[in-house]
């Protein structure tokens, strides 16, 4: 370990997780076709350009992928040395948005003007992802201790959690509580650490989303009385959503055909997206896309498993989390399964910063994939017929 | 190479497993919504989709004998502006600069509108700014693609003619039903059956492209084709009105009718509809949707004693040539009926009585004719019942019977020369045509055909309802009534200049609420038919309460007459009088 823990080190590097180069391909093409079915509508009535949003979704899927081919080619572990440095402007950024930032939908979450703006908290996910894995690997054993493991650990999250929860963003901090605490956990904390971690979490979160008040307790009203309050805007996306999935049934309504997008689901392109796929691809479409979201994050804890070094576990260990917990915080809220966070869909939902976040996570996860340890690295059944078959067809 | 396992990597599982167990139930949350609940959220999302509209179906449009269009529907625009959009004042400006030109409104005056609209009801989305703009202005409007504001497409009932026979075609409500006239009357011909179309829609209501729709085609509606004649009517309409200027009359009636069929050639009467000064805040406008030539009721007066005569002469009860001694009054068990002139003439012929206006004469007629006959006859023409006229709001009409309680001799008397009994301009018409037309009993009619949507017209046969009298007392009554307007060193106010006609002149009292009748208020009309033994035309002039207590004679014969002259050469009926104008058509 010694040897090769050192960053920036030269070393011998194998051929990424296949499984894992397909689903980010695949989820990528799946979520612009998602957002131009979703959004033209929307698009057409805002900017009399039904390809409004589309495009840009396909130029940022462009830069994230330029971005995800140059990182997934790096050594990760040449992001240790930057941990330190990402966590302090993500630390500043966040600032700025709460002194300047842009208001909407009642959050303050936006920096920057005209076509670019920018949305730290998303960037801050793959920051802390970054700097706690830094941090934790650096750690060993002293994580088990009250003041060198909880206690640190503790102000880190709850600098960046506090900084987004003011804007108000209760699903990126959610989402950076359940990275966070996985990482925690997979990085050696004790039982008794977790323990008082998740009572306190739990806790946290109830008093923090009942405390803010607003459109979040309306959102844990809407959920908590599943008749659906249509007079709220939270109860008349769930419900819309709910009527939109449930019309679509096991086949759907058809690709393009969709009635919820005209201005029944309010944010059809982008959180309310998973609605709109299950109303036209229907049952068969959803699930495959919740089993796609879930081989996703078997490859990533695979990859994890097989790292050779504890920086590369946790990193891959925090994005496969990541990937998951929004996933499924999105698909749970859209479904009512829990209380609506507002959360975007992983690759399928319009957004630059988030797009291009997700594709920077994942350029990090195939890196990591690539320097698997010799032991236990191995191509699975059908990834070894598939090269045998391209091996045949280049000779 | 060596590998270092810390306990992470099996740590790692843990959150994969609590995951994947939130994935399962995630799956499972959506077979229950995409499958065990498919079909009730099926229902939910029908019933917030599916919209349906009405798809106007053309009215049908209104022409004369002639096929000259008197009402018609035309496509129009109704301007709609979204007050949503017009709330972002740099499109509102523009825009209501464009849309006030194109309207020929103030610019400001339809920002004010939309945004005082949108301050009475907040949930309002778009705000009618003009119904009704026509066709090729709306049309411009459209392609100027004006921010917010959105053209309906509308219909408006057109009459190229003005307020030609405005009374009688009556009038059409927005929403396409007639609401008087022969609009209301015939709406089920004319109004067609709106089609439906039945679509998805969205949030705004505008309907979902590619979505599922429904249509049902709206059938149009038939045309009429009246019986009316455009110039006639037009002629008529203006008789009326000088005739009421010049006599000071309250209003009037004038009824121009084929005898033989029941068609009315033209029916006028004031006051009337107006289309050119209508005015719905104008409580006035209520009584001026009633057509008075089916809706009032009089006492004729004299112009019933035809109906006496002819009674009395089919039942053989008199003859032209019976004579009787008019003392100048009647003396119906101590009650004194006058003559209109308060002398007596002695020995009459029953001739003679309908020349004078004898009420003497008619009470002799009555009381040879007796009582039970009397009334058999009075309702064989057809008094006191509907004529079946194909015009709303038809009075029908009273008189006293001997069946009836408070029936005095006096009732049967008065009767006889056309007071306490209550008829209908139309009433008149319909019982004189069968006086001169040979005996038949004919409903009048204004609907001469309809024309169906393939352009089969179907026209409609004139029902004879009876036959009061024989065609020979019938021609008996042309020459008495011939005789009425001239004989030897006689010739009446009515008597036409090219034609020999018949009539009979009427100057009625108006009776008062105490029981008797009021001197000042009368009603003056006059009756007549021409050709004389082959009746073409039959002209009812009434004149309500003229002012100058002029005589039916001397205020409503000579229009009739004049009538008679003009409408005959328009219909190119050969004069009987030699060296004649040409009837001048313009």
């Amino acid at each position: 370990m010694a040897a090769i823990s050192r960053p920036g080190a030269w070393r011998e590097s194998g051929p990424p997780d296949f499984w894992l180069v397909a689903l980010t391909v695949l989820l990528t093409i799946v979520g612009i076709v998602a957002v131009y079915s979703s959004s033209f509508v929307i698009a057409l009535a805002d900017f009399g350009d039904p390809y409004y949003y589309v495009i840009r979704q396909i130029i940022w899927a462009a830069l994230g992928g330029v971005g995800l081919i140059v990182i997934s080619r790096m050594d990760y572990r040449r992001l240790r040395m930057v941990a330190v440095p990402l966590m302090v402007v993500t630390v500043a950024l966040l600032l700025v948005v709460l002194a300047m930032g842009l208001t909407s939908h009642g959050a303050q979450r936006w920096i920057g003007a005209g076509p670019v703006t920018l949305q730290p908290a998303e960037f801050a996910k793959l920051s802390v992802i970054i700097y706690l894995a830094a941090w934790l690997a650096g750690r060993g054993d002293r994580i088990r201790t009250f003041e060198y493991g909880l206690v640190p650990f503790l102000i880190i999250v709850g600098v960046v959690c506090t900084l987004i929860m003011l804007q108000p963003n209760l699903g990126t901090t959610l989402i950076i509580l359940a990275i966070t605490m996985t990482m925690f956990w997979v990085g050696g904390a004790s039982l008794r650490q977790m323990t008082l971690l998740a009572a306190g979490g739990i806790g946290a979160v109830f008093l923090l989303a009942t405390m803010m008040g607003g459109y979040r307790a309306d959102r844990i009203a809407n959920f908590l009385h599943p008749g659906g309050d249509n007079s709220t805007a939270g109860g008349f996306q769930i419900l819309q959503s709910l009527i939109a999935m449930g019309n679509g049934g096991i086949h759907g309504l058809g690709l393009g055909a969709s009635r919820a997008k005209f201005f029944y689901i309010p944010e059809s392109h982008t959180d309310g997206v998973f609605a709109i796929i299950g109303e036209e691809l229907g049952l068969l479409a959803t699930v495959t896309l919740v089993i796609l979201f879930m081989t996703l994050m078997y490859r990533g804890f695979q990859i994890a498993r097989r790292s050779e070094d504890e920086f590369g576990r946790l990193l891959a260990t925090g994005v496969t989390t990541w990937i998951a917990v929004q996933a499924l915080l999105n698909i749970g809220g859209i479904t009512r399964t829990i209380p609506l966070t507002g959360v975007p869909l992983p690759f399928l939902s319009y957004g630059s910063n988030a797009l291009t976040a997700v594709l920077l996570a994942m350029g990090i996860l195939i890196s990591i994939s690539r320097y698997q340890s010799g032991v236990s690295y191995r191509d699975s059944a059908p990834v070894q017929r598939v090269r045998r078959i391209v091996k045949r067809v280049k000779r | 190479m060596p590998v270092d396992r810390t306990p992470g990597t099996r740590r790692i599982w843990l959150p994969a497993i609590l995951l994947g167990i939130f994935a399962l139930v995630a799956i499972a949350r959506l077979v229950q919504i995409q499958v065990v609940e498919h079909g009730h959220y099926s229902t939910v999302a029908d019933k917030e989709l599916i919209d349906k509209t009405t798809v106007y179906a053309r009215r049908g449009a209104i022409v004369d004998r002639n096929g000259n269009v008197l009402a018609i529907s035309v496509d129009t625009w109704d301007i709609y502006v979204n007050a949503s959009v017009w709330q972002d004042a740099s499109k509102a400006g523009p825009a209501s600069e464009a849309l006030g030109k194109l309207l020929s409104m103030d610019p400001a005056a339809i920002r004010t509108s939309v945004t005082s609209a949108t301050q009475k009801d907040p949930d309002i989305v778009q705000v009618l700014v003009k119904r009704d703009v026509p066709y090729a202005i709306g049309t411009a409007i459209i392609h100027e693609d004006l921010d917010g504001v959105v053209p309906v497409a509308d219909h408006e009932r057109d009459h190229p003619e003005g307020d030609l026979a405005a009374s009688l075609l009556g009038l059409t409500g927005i929403d396409n039903s007639g609401l008087a006239g022969i609009e209301y009357q015939y709406n089920a011909i004319l109004q067609g059956t709106p089609g439906k179309s039945i679509f998805e829609r969205d949030t705004v209501g505008d309907p979902i492209p590619f979505g599922q729709s429904v249509a049902v085609p709206p059938k149009p509606g038939q045309d009429l084709v009246l019986t009316i004649d455009r110039n006639i009517q037009q002629m008529a309409e203006q008789r009326l009105h000088d005739a009421i200027v010049e006599h000071r009359a309250k209003g009037g009636q004038l009824i121009v009718a084929d005898p033989n069929t029941g068609q009315i050639l033209a029916l006028a009467s004031e006051p009337g509809l107006k289309y050119s000064t209508l005015d719905f805040n104008d409580p006035a406008t209520t009584r001026l949707l009633q057509n008075s030539a089916v809706s009032n009721l009089y006492e004729p007066g004299s112009e019933f004693k035809l109906v006496t005569a002819s009674a009395a002469i089919d039942a053989g009860a008199v003859t032209p040539n019976t004579t009787y001694y008019d003392p100048g009054y009647v003396d119906i068990g101590g009650t004194i009926i006058h003559n209109w002139e308060d002398e007596a003439l002695g020995e009459q012929t029953m001739l003679g009585v309908l020349q004078n206006s004898l009420n003497s004469g008619a009470v002799f007629m009555a009381q040879q004719l007796g009582e039970e006959k009397f009334y058999n006859y009075v309702k064989a023409f057809g008094f006191g019942q509907p004529t079946g006229i194909d015009l709303p709001g038809e009075a029908v009409g009273h008189y006293r019977t001997p069946s009836d309680p408070g029936f005095s001799p006096v009732d049967f008397a008065t009767q006889s020369f056309g007071q306490s009994i209550t008829v209908t301009p139309l009433q008149m018409i319909q019982a004189v045509s069968a006086i001169v037309n040979g005996g038949k009993l004919i409903a009048p009619h204004i609907v001469k055909a309809t024309i169906d949507a393939n352009g089969v017209e179907h026209s409609v046969e004139p029902k004879v309802a009876g036959n009061p009298i024989s065609p020979e007392t019938s021609a008996t009554m042309r020459m008495m009534m011939h005789y009425d307007l001239e004989s030897p060193g006689y010739r009446s106010e009515g008597d036409p200049k090219y034609y020999l006609a018949g009539g009979k002149s009427s100057t009625a009292n108006v009776p008062v609420s105490n029981g008797g009748y009021n001197d000042l208020t009368q009603i003056a009309s006059f009756v007549e038919f021409a050709p004389l033994n082959d009746p073409k035309v039959l002209v009812l002039v009434t004149l309500d309460e003229n002012q100058d207590l002029e005589t039916g004679s001397i205020a409503a014969g000579p229009v009739a007459a004049k009538f008679i002259d003009d409408v005959l050469r328009y219909m190119n009926v050969a004069p009987d009088r030699a060296d004649y104008p040409p009837y001048d058509q313009g």
